[in-house]
């Protein structure tokens, strides 16, 4: 539905429910990517995004219109995400993973030559070494890569998004990318 | 590979924003001359650029092995069953918040101070039940211990308005 920001949000306001459908369709793929950017985690993720629209449909009405809807929710989603209570329960679950979660991608299929074969099994390798590096970048270093990367957003906006200052987030980044482009240095020309 | 040698004009951290466009027009510039130059600087920019490839590739596949549909779908339905009683509904929740912890502490208390025929402790000594609680703004915790085996329980309650009915109960 071509609705404009204004219009979606007044919609929003008067608990319209074709509005929470646009919302979530607008939003929920970028909503889980954040999310999962943050905690590498699937099932988190998928609970994350519950609770970020949860909360924006509970709070829709402190909704002032000062930042962009997505920014707002963005907000929402880094807070939920570097939440401590998740941290928590992260700690007290089971480890229990899926045998596909360690293979993260495609399998091998039959049928497909040696070279084609050593091509995969070095992606799945660089991708492996770089969810690991991902995996060791504090969260809130984390949070501003993946706006960066995934929103495309500009220093100014990460910064009005965590709050944070332009330097910081030039320095989080930087950090960032340094740390990522160390571990993956081994692989440099195979990407 | 080895990165070639760097000279001073080499910083990562400006050639980071120049890949992000932050830089000023006369910071550009100057990076934009030195870049020829400068085949150890021209492998980082290649290497944020590689490095951001991968990312997105990682969010694909992450995005690929989610049903969006579904999670919409439940999610719909949970703001509907939410959004049925709106405002009413909230005003109702935020005491029982403070609620459901004080009847189950009440519960508690009555279930070990009622005198039974069986079971009973000849010792005359007290158990404990309670031994702690506290209500905050997100969570609400409560501490008993059992009368016989002295086990402690830990009874946890999460704020429901944001997170369902995740209760958990502990027994160390």
């Amino acid at each position: 539905m071509p609705w404009d920001e204004p219009t979606l949000v007044a919609l929003l306001k008067q608990g319209r429910e074709e509005a929470y459908k646009v919302l979530v369709q607008r939003y929920q793929e970028k909503v889980y990517l954040l999310a999962y950017g943050i905690t590498l985690d699937a099932e988190e993720s998928r609970d994350i995004v519950q609770e970020v629209f949860l909360k924006a449909f509970q709070s829709i009405g402190k909704f002032k219109g000062q930042a962009r809807l997505a920014t707002w929710l963005h907000r929402i989603t880094v807070n939920q995400s570097l939440n401590w209570r998740r941290r928590w329960k992260r700690r007290l679950r089971w480890h229990h993973h899926p045998i596909e979660s360690e293979e993260d991608g495609e399998s091998l299929e039959l049928g497909t030559d040696e070279y084609q074969a050593a091509n995969l099994y070095e992606r799945r390798e660089i991708d492996r070494a770089f969810k690991k590096a991902l995996a060791q970048l504090p969260e809130d270093a984390r949070a501003v890569y993946i706006l960066k990367e995934i929103e495309g957003l500009s220093y100014e906006e990460i910064g009005r998004t965590l709050n944070l200052k332009k330097g910081t987030v030039s320095s989080r980044l930087f950090y960032a990318r340094k740390r990522l482009q160390e571990a993956l240095s081994a692989y440099r020309g195979s990407v | 590979m080895k990165t070639p040698p760097r000279n001073k004009l080499c910083s990562t951290e400006q050639l980071s924003r120049f890949h992000d466009g932050e830089l000023d027009a006369r910071e550009r510039r100057q990076v934009e001359s030195h870049l020829p130059n400068c085949p150890s600087c021209r492998i980082v920019l290649e290497d944020f650029d590689r490095l951001g490839h991968l990312y997105r590739r990682q969010a694909d596949q992450a995005l690929a092995a989610v049903d969006m549909s579904a999670l919409e779908q439940s999610l719909l339905t949970r703001m509907q069953q939410r959004g049925g009683a709106s405002a009413g509904w909230r005003t109702w929740l935020k005491p029982t918040r403070l609620l459901i912890p004080v009847t189950v502490a009440a519960l508690a208390l009555v279930f070990f101070m009622i005198p039974r025929p069986f079971n009973s402790v000849p010792n005359g000594s007290a158990p404990s039940a309670i031994i702690n609680s506290f209500t905050g703004s997100v969570t609400s915790v409560m501490l008993f211990e059992t009368p016989n085996t002295h086990q402690t329980i830990i009874w946890f309650k999460e704020d429901s308005t944001a997170n369902g009915e995740n209760d958990a109960v502990e027994n160390l």
